[in-house]
């Protein structure tokens, strides 16, 4: 699958505080410089810093005006996380990519609990979208859980997507991430991009 | 030509570092910290935190009497603290260039309230600028120093959390001058100097400047007509510009970057010219009460909210492109999809504390803090959070309306840089005015909420120099409170003896409660520690839960389990469980 419309890709990042969203949508943006395009990002995250909703924007197109992405208007929505990939789904346009990771971050709840089930979401969301590639959180390696790196596991994923060179998203991945880190990152985005999915 | 990605907060600050500033200040606050920390990057530009808003402004008004130009930078309700500078600053004028940037925050992504500070520009007779995307905030910087130096004024550049944390491409200018000359420094007492007989002078200068920028502000570049089809025109500023373009492609726009004070002639010329005129802003009808004031018929809040944020969607909704007005918008229908309540974070140092503190059944004054979070479940503790400083003198209050029937039953809860920030002159007022209050200091050596800034308490400037370390205690004794503790807020037990103390007592009290914010570089490699539960001591009595600790999820059947990637292993939960159900285990 390659770019849907080469003149303005809009992508969403979700996710939850602590997971790198924001470093996730770094690079993304940084990578959309590369190509010439006019680029934008806006991030929105809440009060608290770890476990809470964050959402990154990243839009390219010629000539880009508003940072935010209109409803219903997105090329493409990478979820970290299940819930609130759920909850921007109505950014998504109807033929639009969802790439998310089967990963519930439990919050304390208020209300009806019934409808937060892994299994359940995803039925969901593959109902009111074709283009769910849903990453097994379990399938990734027990390392990158562990370290956090999650997020470049799925920005592999999510390269595939994109008609960038590897070489290319490495570069700005160095540039990018804390130096000590730089081996692991690239490691996660490597598995990512070689993970075959269904 | 050499481009990057900046927010508008980092555009500030190259904004800052290619005109010259040489001094910058400011009180961490969102969307506007990462101006001055931004800014503290460059060695060239000496930068501090300051203690307040208002000290930073002050310092900075000290840096531009000195010659130097001078950037401030605060969030909204920042500037309230530093107003009583500010208005007369307007008399003062200035001497180098001196910019304060406010950070507005409609939406209230990360605030107590949602005032539009354009409206400080026009109380206090100052030129505003706004600007719409980082390449024009880095720009608007050096336009706000020269009409600063030129008008003789304090000038204001107000953004919102849409332009502060929006990423956009940013053209350096690399070919700066980097030979700034510093103005002089002269004593002027009749310009500096605010007692009557000097400020009734000052008065009259105002005035007049300000009928000068009127002028001025008619050619400045950054005001400008975008003409498309005549039948709709908009006048707008800030993000909205953007909104607009997005949403109304062919429409005439009328986009002013400088919006106080307003060019007359050409919002008129542009208005004659145009069939359906509309203002689009967000927040109060600043440009539209003052474009309706001329004479002109428009419409702007009978189409937008005053409150939140604006969005392409519903500046597309409410303005059709062929002139007639859309249906008004279906109101949103409502998610039914829970949202995620924003929660401490795993192994906060507070969560314990707020745990202990909806056992003993307290009134909790609050302040601004991470720990404000303590007033949503599941501890919901804290029963009041207004400003920066008040829980003490709120609790002080509770005590005088309320005498015996809260009496040690009542603590002010407040962190570490917001009780330096607000809360001392707080405390003097209730050992003055004999308070039997007892007030906890939470000291977590750092602005956790901003995203860890160091402060006085931390002993390490801005630059990252170290500093004299502030003593709490010693303040606190030197202030005349004889009870003072100090304790381990990750001590279960001795925190809540140490609350039951003081609160029984007759007389002021404090408790410093330690525990570093989790979050901090020096505490991201210690060793973790994973409690995991052991199922079979586990009675599921869910105590556990009551504290909130993000990484304690209830699975099928009841069954607990503690995310290992969240844990900190802070042992919070394993102090509380009455079974020896949570143990230590180490991971791998
Ligand atoms: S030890 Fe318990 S309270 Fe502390 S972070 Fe881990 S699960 Fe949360
Ligand atoms: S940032 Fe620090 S102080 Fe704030 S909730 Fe997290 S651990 Fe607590």
């Amino acid at each position: 699958m390659r770019l849907v419309n080469p003149r303005k890709v809009d992508v969403i990042i979700a996710g939850i505080g602590g997971q790198g969203v924001l470093l996730a949508g770094e690079i993304v943006a940084e990578m959309f410089m590369k190509t010439g395009f006019d680029v934008k990002k806006y991030e929105v995250r809440g009060i608290s810093q770890r476990t809470g909703s964050v959402v990154c924007y990243i839009r390219a197109a010629t000539k880009v005006f508003s940072p935010v992405i209109s409803e219903g208007s997105a090329d493409f929505l990478v979820g970290l996380e299940l819930i609130d990939t759920y909850r921007y789904r109505k950014f998504l346009k109807k033929d639009g990519n969802i790439i998310v990771v089967d990963r519930i971050i439990p919050f304390y709840l208020i209300g009806d609990s019934s409808i937060i089930h892994p299994n359940n979401l995803l039925t969901r969301l593959r109902r009111e979208f074709r283009r769910v590639t849903v990453v097994n959180y379990d399938r990734i390696d027990q390392y990158f859980r562990f370290v956090n790196a999650v997020n470049m596991v799925i920005l592999g994923v999510f390269s595939n997507y994109l008609n960038l060179d590897e070489q290319s998203w490495q570069e700005v991945i160095k540039k990018k991430v804390p130096h000590k880190t730089v081996d692991m990152n690239l490691k996660a985005f490597k598995s990512g991009r070689r993970m075959i999915l269904k | 030509m050499l481009k990057r990605l900046l927010s508008g907060n980092e555009a500030i600050a190259r904004g800052a570092y290619e005109n010259g500033v040489s001094f910058a200040a400011g009180y961490p606050g969102t969307p506007a910290t990462e101006i001055v920390e931004e800014i503290a990057k460059y060695n060239r530009i000496d930068a501090q935190w300051s203690v307040n808003e208002k000290v930073a402004l002050d310092v900075a008004v000290g840096a531009s009497l000195g010659g130097a130009r001078t950037l401030v930078a605060m969030k909204h309700v920042g500037l309230n603290v530093a107003s009583d500078t500010l208005f007369t600053l307007s008399y003062t004028g200035v001497n180098g260039g001196l910019v304060i940037v406010t950070a507005d925050d409609p939406g209230m992504h990360s605030s107590q309230n949602e005032q539009d500070n354009r409206f400080y520009a026009k109380f206090a007779k100052i030129p505003l600028l706004e600007p719409s995307d980082s390449q024009e905030a880095k720009d608007f910087v050096g336009l706000g120093l020269s009409i600063s130096e030129i008008f003789d004024t304090p000038v204001l550049i107000r953004i919102t959390t849409a332009i502060a944390h929006s990423k956009s491409i940013v053209k350096f200018n690399i070919k700066q001058k980097t030979n700034f000359h510093n103005k002089t420094f002269r004593k002027d007492s009749a310009k500096w100097v605010m007692i009557p007989a000097n400020a009734r002078k000052r008065r009259l200068l105002v005035e007049a400047r300000l009928k000068k920028l009127k002028n001025f502000s008619e050619r400045i570049w950054c005001n400008r007509i975008e003409w498309g089809k005549r039948n709709i025109g908009i006048i707008t500023s800030s993000i909205c510009y953007q909104y607009a373009k997005e949403a109304l492609s062919d429409a005439s726009i009328l986009k002013l970057g400088m919006t106080y004070p307003l060019p007359e002639f050409l919002i008129k010329k542009f208005a004659s010219k145009i069939q359906d005129l509309y203002v689009i802003e967000e927040l109060d009808p600043f440009l539209e009460e003052q474009v309706k004031v001329l004479g002109i018929e428009l419409k702007g809040k009978e189409l937008f909210p005053q409150t939140g944020e604006l969005s392409p969607s519903l500046v597309k909704d409410k303005i059709s492109i062929r002139g007639s007005q859309n249906k008004v918008s279906s109101t949103e229908t409502i998610e039914k999809f829970p949202p995620r309540v924003p929660s401490l974070c795993p192994g906060c140092p507070y969560l314990g504390f707020f745990y202990t503190l909806k056992k003993l059944k307290l009134f909790v004054a609050g302040d601004i803090g991470c720990y404000a979070l303590g007033a949503l479940p599941p501890a919901s503790a804290m029963h009041t959070c207004i400003s920066m400083g008040s829980s003490i003198g709120i609790a002080l209050g509770l005590e005088k309306a309320m005498k015996d029937r809260i009496k040690h039953k009542l603590i002010a809860v407040i962190g570490d840089s917001t009780f330096l920030h607000a809360g001392i002159p707080e405390l003097i007022d209730v050992v003055y005015n004999k308070g039997s209050v007892t007030i906890i200091i939470f000291d977590n050596q750092t602005i956790a909420m901003t995203g860890r800034q160091d402060h006085p308490g931390t002993g390490v400037t801005l630059k990252k120099e170290s500093s004299r370390r502030f003593d709490y205690v010693k303040l606190i004794r030197a202030l005349g409170v004889k009870n003072v503790q100090v304790v381990n807020i990750y001590d279960l037990k001795a925190t809540k003896k140490a609350i039951l103390e003081e609160t029984n007592r007759d007389s002021v009290s404090v408790v410093v409660a330690k525990g570093p914010c989790i979050l901090l570089d020096k505490y991201k490699n210690r060793k973790r520690l994973f409690k995991v539960v052991n199922s079979e001591n586990c009675r599921k009595c869910h105590e556990c839960l009551n504290l909130g600790c993000a990484a304690i999820t209830i699975k099928e059947k009841g069954r607990i389990e503690i995310d290992a990637e969240l844990c900190i292993g802070c042992s919070i939960c394993a102090q509380l469980c009455r079974y020896n159900a949570i143990e230590k285990y180490a991971p791998r």
